[in-house]
């Protein structure tokens, strides 16, 4: 702005002037945007950038009909729909509902249970072959005399299938091939490189007894040709993810393929997903280790099952920490959640817990990037607040869905009722193109962000130059990829043992709330092997202050009319960005870092329910939500 | 007779046809059948076949025996199950067999792939759904509400005055306005594309503009002055350009075309009574 000599059009320079009045704010760095067109030897500003300037939303975890729990629970829909809701187009649900998204998601991976694949289509089909068994042929009886019979038929078949004690073969080769064949043919039919990515995928759902979720994705970057190489890995071969790693390595060599692995809901693991012992009950090691950061670069946080960023009991001092939590106990409620699970259940404590591996074993199993994914079982990827479609068709949109139970316990001493469920998540891809390649490349190197159901925009880069003037940057992705190094991306120690600084910018979702505030979550390895986090505000709306203890001291209020299930954009604020320098830096400790972007507070599904269908919730069920969104950590290695 | 062209009575006769002969087909030969079962060299060709593709290597004598007595042993067991009326009043065989009826006249109506000339009459008679969709370069220039307030608008519309007077055009007018975190310049953006960015509204009102400055206009993060570089109007399509996806759709609505014309005509032949007032005592009190 003082520095308009640099200007290279003297109509530029009047019109600057002229705006100048209006400007109640600093106009960013002009002078850095005109000198940047010459030394770029290119006339446009926007010529020769090279790194990915889009973000790419997408679901990498949808069920179909193909799924035996979809299917149970009265899903209809199968890969087409998926495929034509997902792109945007208008479906007609289980329940005979019309049902579109107010916009198209980029890309998905349909990901159907392999274990019993097309198999509750079978049972209900009475298909020849499983109806010599005694119990699928009381099943298929149960099944297509509807109602409660139709019901207890699901529940019995949950529960055996979660002890793995499945009266008949489910994963015969023979039954899962056709059924990938027809998942091959409509990924390869809908993918359309540049418009909309079909990933090839499927789900691996590897229960450890007695019935703690270990459920992993696997995402082909490959098409039909190599990934129909290989049927997928059902829970017959093993349920031990050191198999599936081994079966994935298999694939590669034997195709020349690649493929990625994401594991999800560690809140319904009972301590098992993020343990610091392998299913053997033997100490990890470093071949562990290497082996599951080349596999699964990126976890799933958070999704209609819970929200698995932090819990209140591991981050007591961080008042966001308590977000949909699903904490009574593991997937099938047939054991109960003690605290000492906890810390091998939830993100930000695994990051944690990685760092600690890191410094025993020279590598980090926990090296992950975060994305955020639906899990729904209706075949639609719905999770706005005011169009969430629900966890399985049990529970679409009716007066009834929110005081259903969606998961219960054997016992009945425990449950997940309908209005525990989170209309959550999305997977953000900063990448490119949309492409299967150039999506799943940027899985590999964790530049991808979770959201739970919004579609805001969050750019995060760590480096050692960041100034005060690269947050008023109008370009603030080229001064982050030329100074640092993107979400995901690591940082070694600087020559002078410098604190590393942060670029973070969020702009709101165009349909959505405005923004909060921007936080950054550091966790790090002291030098006695102490584990530590800090939640630090960084940009905050309104003209809030930041104190000297790094947080805003006034919450950002609240404009949610719960009754009508409104809200006014009067608070908050459409954009935030800042730099950041770490105040309580120590150059010889391992540590990480992620930003955290939270919306106002909005009306959460079950006010859209209430509203719309004239109930009255308990007063103990949420109404309102602060949608937000996770990074992948940046890591600092010393 | 335009209805003689219509596909769908080329199926229904074909279907008709085939069901007859089926019938008596089956009738003729049912006696013979009920007790001989051969398993000859096309039906074990098969079961290898089958086999082969699940195990991806073929089966050694051994399993195929196997798999051949199994298929014996079953026919025995249908034909008798059959001759003892067991499938009668089962529940699940009558799910089946209504499955197996819609997915045959689904085959039906797949039968051939569609030909070129039907192709074209659907486009034809479709030509909306296939229209390439216009596109638009266009900069804008940003003006943030949340931090000039009720100003944005005045200092907008003093921007965008002094910018329609300008010349030459200034280098970079999205400088005249506030930072902006996804782009200044997009080329040749079709209305998905800039609706997925800037919101619904905003997307209406910039396909209405003509080329040079205009607005301001509002998204969901505040004022934008637009400025359309070019448009690429909105077009039918040449024939090759949409023949797969025109195969998609003319398969999808000819299966359920299909499905919906069996069961009109079966149900033709039904006297059908519903009880409305049950339906009505029976269901749920509609939500506001």
């Amino acid at each position: 702005m003082r520095t308009m000599t640099t200007m290279s059009s003297t109509a530029l320079l009047a019109l600057l002037l002229l705006a100048l009045p209006a400007a109640a704010q600093d106009f960013g760095n002009a002078q850095e945007y005109a000198a940047g067109t010459l030394q770029n030897k290119e006339y446009s500003p926007y010529a020769g950038r090279g790194y990915p300037t889009q973000v790419f939303w997408g679901d990498t975890h949808l069920h179909t009909n193909l799924s035996v729990d979809a299917g149970m629970f009265g899903n209809r829909l199968g890969l087409e729909e998926a495929y034509r809701f997902t792109r945007g187009e208008e479906v007609v649900t289980s329940h005979g509902l019309r049902a579109q998204l107010s916009r198209p998601l980029d890309f998905v991976v349909v990901a159907d249970h392999s274990d019993g694949y097309g198999m509750f289509a079978k049972i209900v089909g009475g298909d020849p072959d499983l109806m010599k068994d005694e119990t699928a042929r009381r099943w298929n009886r149960m099944f297509n005399e509807g109602g409660q019979s139709a019901v207890e038929a699901t529940l019995e078949l949950i529960d055996l299938f979660s002890k793995g004690q499945m009266p008949f073969p489910i994963n015969a080769p023979e039954s899962i091939g056709p059924v990938w064949d027809d998942v091959l043919e409509a990924a390869e039919k809908y993918n359309e490189p540049g418009v909309f990515t079909a990933f090839i995928g499927y789900e691996w759902t590897s229960l450890a007894p007695p019935g703690n979720n270990l459920h992993r994705v696997l995402v082909y970057r490959d098409d039909a040709t190599r990934a129909g190489q290989k049927l997928p890995m059902t829970t017959e071969t093993s349920i031990d993810p050191e198999d599936l790693w081994d079966y994935m390595a298999d694939y590669e060599a034997k195709t020349g393929g690649k493929v990625l692995a994401i594991p999800h809901n560690g809140n319904l693991s009972n301590g098992m997903m993020f343990d610091v012992k392998d299913m053997d009950g033997n100490p990890l090691t470093r071949a562990y280790a290497e082996t599951r950061d080349r596999w699964e670069p990126v976890y799933e946080v958070t999704q209609i099952k819970g929200d698995g960023e932090a819990h209140p009991l591991l981050s007591p001092d961080d008042e966001f920490a308590d977000y949909e939590t699903w904490d009574l106990g593991n997937l099938n409620l047939s054991q109960a959640k003690t605290e000492d699970m906890l810390q091998h259940e939830y993100g930000r404590s695994a990051l944690k817990l990685g760092l600690q591996l890191e410094a025993q074993l020279g590598v980090n199993p926990f090296q992950f990037g975060m994305i955020g994914s639906t899990d729904s079982h209706t075949s639609l990827p719905a999770v706005e607040e005011e169009n969430f479609f629900g966890k399985h068709s049990g529970v679409e949109p009716s007066p009834e869905r929110a005081a259903h139970v969606a998961i219960g316990a054997a016992d009945g001493s425990s449950a997940f009722m309908g209005w525990d469920m989170a209309s959550s998540g999305y997977a953000a891809v900063w990448a490119t193109d949309n492409t299967r390649k150039a999506l799943w490349d940027a899985m590999m190197r964790r530049e991808v962000y979770a959201t739970t159901g919004s579609r805001m925009l969050i750019r995060f880069f760590g480096g050692f130059d960041f100034t005060e003037a690269d947050a008023r940057s109008r370009f603030p992705g080229q001064a982050g990829y030329s100074k640092g190094v993107p979400m995901g991306g690591e940082l070694s120690r600087s020559s002078s043992g410098a604190a590393p600084s942060f670029l973070v910018a969020a702009l709101k979702d165009p349909y959505g709330g405005n923004l909060d505030r921007i936080q950054i979550v550091k966790g790090w390895l002291d030098s006695g092997g102490e584990l530590h986090e800090r939640v630090y505000d960084v940009a905050v709306s309104d003209d809030r202050e930041i104190g000297s203890d790094g947080r805003a001291g006034q919450a950002v209020g609240n404009t949610v009319d719960v009754e009508n299930a409104t809200w006014l954009n009067t608070i908050g604020d459409p954009e935030l960005i800042a730099v950041w320098e770490d105040p309580d830096f120590d150059a010889d400790e391992r540590a990480f870092y992620y930003a955290r972007v939270i919306e106002i507070p909005t009306p959460r599904w079950t006010a859209y329910d209430a509203f719309r269908f004239g109930i009255e919730m308990p007063d103990d069920v949420e109404m309102t939500t602060q949608e937000r969104g996770y990074t992948s950590p940046i890591w600092y290695k010393p | 007779m335009k209805w003689i062209r219509e596909p769908l009575v080329h199926f229904a006769i074909l279907g008709a046809i085939l069901f007859l002969a089926y019938a008596v087909a089956s009738d003729l030969f049912a006696e013979d059948q009920a007790r001989q079962i051969v398993m000859d060299e096309s039906a074990i060709a098969t079961l290898a076949d089958g086999w082969e593709r699940q195990w991806q290597r073929p089966p050694t004598a051994e399993e195929l025996r196997g798999i051949v007595d199994a298929r014996v042993r079953e026919e025995v067991l249908y034909r008798e199950a059959q001759a003892m009326g067991l499938d009668v009043n089962d529940i699940v065989v009558r799910r089946r067999m209504v499955q197996k009826m819609e997915l045959l006249s689904q085959d039906l109506a797949l039968l051939a792939d569609p030909t070129d000339a039907e192709l074209r009459a659907f486009f034809a008679e479709n030509p909306d759904d296939y229209q390439v969709p216009p596109r638009v370069s266009f900069s804008h220039v940003y003006f943030n509400i949340d931090q000039r307030g009720a100003a944005a608008r005045d200092d907008a519309i003093r921007v965008l005055e002094a910018l329609r007077s300008a010349d030459p055009q200034p280098v970079s007018a999205p400088e005249l306005g506030d930072r902006f975190m996804l782009a200044y310049d997009y080329r040749l953006q079709a209305p998905a594309e800039i609706q997925r960015s800037f919101g619904s509204g905003f997307a209406e009102d910039l396909l209405d503009m003509q080329p040079g400055w205009n607005g301001p206009i509002g998204s969901g993060y505040g004022l934008h002055l637009v400025n359309i570089t070019e448009r690429v109007e909105s077009r039918a399509p040449e024939y090759e350009e949409v023949r797969d996806q025109l195969v998609n759709d003319f398969n999808r609505i000819r299966r359920d075309r299909a499905n919906e014309a069996l069961y009109e005509g079966l149900s033709q032949g039904y006297e059908i009574e519903i009880d409305e007032a049950a339906i009505e005592a029976r269901a749920l009190a509609p939500g506001r």
